[in-house]
């Protein structure tokens, strides 16, 4: 009995470490790009102004079309308000998941590889999208400008930022991984980043049938979208119960098919055995 | 030595030969643009299926929701086809130095890369064109096209096409000024989001917001020419060509001009 | 001594390589229906290295060098054979063996590089879970034995080759190491920067008592450092011996290029084969097992105005030949 809480404090101090070091690297990261503060400035500043204009488009949507199955401009703007805020927080602490396939393609896992921890964990904190600041600061502006903000609903939000941004981690992971699969498959996985924001960037409520089972299977945005929108709207326990199975379900899955693929890493020895 | 017109052509077309071989060797990468292309188009038709019923009518600003489909796989297509950005491949030239040795090459940096352009963008714009109207043709079937529609909107694509180069042209060369030019190509292909006919057709806009959206260069890149290739207008096209070539005109004198300074600047630090 | 802290035997590692067929359907067939050529990089091979050695790995390139050093620290996993480094099995307990080694590619940077030394230095405590009083002083010492204390507050970008060279070093010596890997550790030096290098990884090893295990393409690494080297060629062990053995069989020559004002039809030297020649430009090949290099200097000197002169030592591939003709023998 003893023995297992044991166990599980060790557990936890271990999650607790790897959080720490992450904001370490993470921080690392940030102090590097500071070293060019023009440049630093110019992407954060950008990025916003970047935001800003796909709100117009759905702006001028809904100028001309009132509602799409009962989603207006209000339910838009808590999906980006989750949209931008979700994504900025993967891109800040965990930009190398999209880097993945890179890393694997030119044998740069290698690196990772020669360090006492988790290679996954140390290859995604490696990188960080600066820009992804902006969005940050776009994503809160929004959901106090228009998303009522109450302090349970902000709590719930950032809650619900943190599972999304987990599930689209574990996509990333999943698609990037499957480079040590196919070889070259970089361009398809970042193709299948974009058409997941794509779809997760739309009203949920007009997909049926076929496009319907696509969103809830091989590009999520069901989950990452939809059903984030819905429980901000009025707290609903089995949605979030649904949200966290996924969360649970994708991580198995990523987890599966990085490690399992490890195993035919094949590091940058192809090159030299060209040479 | 007086300069045979045909050879230099011949030299630019060679050219655009290479860089579309070299971009139709990953046969992947071709594929998954396109399964891109379909999944937004997939989502657009159940979109404006959707919003055309709730707002009872079947036609809005002159198009029905199969033309709207129609359009948005044409500018779709055509926006996927011109990456990667020329503004990123000039800036590295511009910050390795490397732009600094190819003006002395025996051609035109500016028709070099223009012609790289073209020939990456016609190698997967035809893929994308291809399974993209077979899409739309099972999602939303055919619709009424005129052989001189599809001719103007030839004309208008290839305007549009050069027009966006010039642009990125311009946003690359700011690397002689700017240390991040990134800030730049976002800012460019938001404005094409908004206002390119990208999600929403421009002749679903507010009236007086229509007016202003079609002087905008972004709406002349891809939209004009999808639009007229799906309802065609003569007076339309004449209307689109003059904003093209007014804007082509103008970024043009642009890109010249900064051309120009940027390379003293380099033959200053360089020296 | 004498314990062996890293074993190898009959180790094997093949790759598979993707086939693709030209053009745009190429393209296509290759995706759904991949034609694969098996590649062996590394072919049975079995060594060991004892506690307290300084080994030199040798081999041209593509030989299997860095296949079989990326299989030791667990970056590879095998296709066969048996490997045990310090006690673990580093294809099933990397994590874990990763606390007691150490590594620097000298054409991969640890050192963050718009960021001072010291930012990765304490990064590296962290991951190395190191103590923070034991990382002091473990970083006080490394700071004044490589001279670098001048250099932890300046980023990277802004050190010479040299200097990043040093503190990449003590980057990789932080965390007490028994086994350090060096690839290519002299890569890009100039001669006096090479030098201090090839001292620090001395002293390490002398002083230390760590453990080395150096790649180079540089004979004069190898020659200054290493008492015992392997070669392997085409993912095979064909020499494991002492470098002194090495060098006496098999590098008997010294290949001398001699740069000359005036024209060079007129140098004839009897104890040294010509193998290149131009106007004014001689290399000339030189068995230093018969004939000194100071003879063939004061014969050029004396009887022609030099401008130039560079030695070398003979390729990677002549050693090999060399190699492989003494077993047919």
């Amino acid at each position: 009995m003893f023995q297992l809480m044991g166990a599980d404090m060790h557990q936890i101090r271990r999650v607790f470490s790897y959080l720490g070091l992450t904001l370490e690297v993470t921080k690392l990261s940030i102090l590097s790009a500071m070293e060019y503060r023009v440049s630093f400035l110019t992407q954060v500043v950008g990025m916003i102004i970047n935001d800003l204009g796909l709100v117009l488009v759905w702006l001028i949507f809904f100028q001309k079309f009132t509602s799409v199955n009962g989603w207006g401009f209000p339910e838009m703007a808590l999906l980006f308000a989750i949209s931008t805020v979700n994504h900025s927080l993967l891109m800040i602490f965990a930009r190398g998941a999209h880097h993945l396939g890179r890393f694997i393609a030119r044998g740069e896992l290698d690196y990772f590889l020669s360090y006492p921890k988790n290679v996954l964990w140390h290859a995604c904190v490696s990188k960080t999208d600066i820009s992804s600041i902006g969005d940050l600061i776009f994503g809160l502006g929004i959901f106090f400008l228009f998303g009522q903000p109450t302090f349970e609903k902000f709590i719930a939000f950032l809650g619900i930022s943190i599972v999304t941004a987990l599930i689209i981690f574990n996509f990333n992971v999943i698609t990037q991984s499957l480079t040590f699969y196919f070889g070259n498959f970089e361009e398809a996985a970042e193709q299948m980043h974009h058409a997941l924001l794509g779809l997760a960037l739309y009203p949920q409520t007009s997909f049926y049938g076929g496009l319907k089972i696509v969103t809830l299977t091989v590009l999520p945005a069901f989950f990452i979208a939809a059903v984030p929108v819905q429980i901000l709207q009025g707290f609903n326990l089995s949605l979030w119960l649904t949200l966290l199975v996924f969360w649970l379900t994708t991580s198995l899955l990523a987890v599966f098919v990085f490690q399992k693929g490890l195993r035919r890493y094949e590091s940058g020895s192809l090159i030299n055995v060209h040479l | 030595m007086k300069r045979s017109f045909l050879k230099e052509t011949l030299k630019y077309l060679e050219v655009a030969k290479v860089n579309y071989l070299n971009t139709s060797v990953y046969t992947v990468n071709l594929i998954s643009r396109s399964v891109l292309v379909v999944v937004r188009i997939w989502a657009f038709t159940q979109l404006y299926q959707v919003a055309f019923a709730a707002s009872r009518s079947t036609e809005i600003g002159g198009l029905t929701v199969p033309m709207v489909i129609w359009i948005l796989m044409m500018t779709q297509s055509f926006q996927s086809s011109t990456r990667p950005h020329v503004s990123q491949l000039i800036d590295e030239e511009v910050k390795s130095g490397t732009l600094a040795y190819m003006v002395n090459r025996p051609y035109s940096y500016a028709l070099f890369h223009y012609f790289g352009y073209l020939g990456r963008t016609f190698s997967s714009l035809w893929v994308n064109l291809a399974i993209g109207s077979l899409v739309s043709l099972a999602l939303v079937g055919l619709i009424d096209f005129n052989w001189w529609g599809l001719l103007f909107g030839l004309g208008l694509l290839i305007f549009g096409v050069t027009l966006n180069f010039l642009i990125y042209l311009i946003i690359g060369l700011t690397a002689f000024w700017v240390e991040d030019t990134s800030a730049f190509t976002w800012i460019y292909s938001k404005g094409q989001l908004v206002f390119g006919g990208l999600i929403l057709p421009l002749a679903l806009f507010p009236e007086n917001l229509l007016r202003i959206a079609e002087i905008l260069p972004f709406s002349q890149l891809f939209y004009s020419a999808a639009r007229v290739v799906v309802d065609f207008d003569l007076s339309l096209f004449w209307h689109y060509a003059l904003i093209q070539i007014a804007w082509l005109a103008f970024f043009g004198l642009i890109a010249y001009q900064m051309f120009q300074r940027g390379i003293k600047n380099v033959s200053i630090n360089g020296g | 001594m004498n314990k062996p802290i890293i074993e190898v035997k009959n180790l094997r590692k093949t790759f598979k390589i993707k086939q693709k067929n030209p053009g745009f359907f190429g393209g296509f067939s290759s995706v759904f229906k991949p034609d694969y050529k098996v590649v062996d990089a590394v072919d049975n091979i079995s060594f060991s290295v004892d506690e307290g050695e300084l080994l030199a790995f040798i081999g041209p390139n593509g030989a299997g060098k860095s296949t079989t050093i990326k299989i030791l620290t667990g970056i590879l996993y095998p296709t066969s054979g048996f490997i045990n480094v310090l006690g673990f099995n580093p294809s099933k307990e990397r994590q874990k063996l990763a606390y007691y080694i150490g590594s620097v590619f000298g054409q991969k940077p640890q050192l963050w590089y718009h960021l001072p030394p010291m930012d990765t230095y304490n990064l590296f405590s962290r991951i190395y879970e190191m103590e923070s009083k034991k990382f002091r002083e473990r970083l006080k010492f490394l700071t004044d034995t490589f001279e670098i204390e001048d250099l932890l507050k300046t980023p990277v970008r802004k050190l010479s080759l040299g200097q990043r060279m040093r503190c990449e070093i003590v980057a990789a010596l932080l965390h007490r190491p028994k086994i350090i890997f060096l690839d290519e550790p002299t890569i890009g030096l100039d001669v006096i920067a090479k030098k201090r290098i090839r001292e620090t990884i001395k002293y390490l090893n002398e002083e230390e008592r760590v453990t080395i295990f150096l790649t180079s393409h540089d004979a004069g690494d190898i020659e200054t450092l290493a008492k015992r080297t392997i070669v392997i060629n085409q993912g095979m062990l064909i020499f494991d011996d002492s470098t002194e053995e090495l060098k006496k069989n098999f590098i008997k020559t010294k290949i001398i290029e001699l740069v000359l004002e005036g024209p060079t039809d007129d140098f004839r030297f009897p104890g040294g084969k010509i193998i290149e020649k131009s106007k004014y430009d001689l290399k000339i090949e030189l068995d230093i097992s018969r004939m000194t290099i100071e003879k063939l200097l004061n014969y050029a000197v004396e009887n022609f105005d030099i401008k130039d002169i560079n030695i070398f030592d003979p390729p990677m591939e002549e050693i090999i030949s060399a190699i492989y003709q003494k077993q047919a023998n």
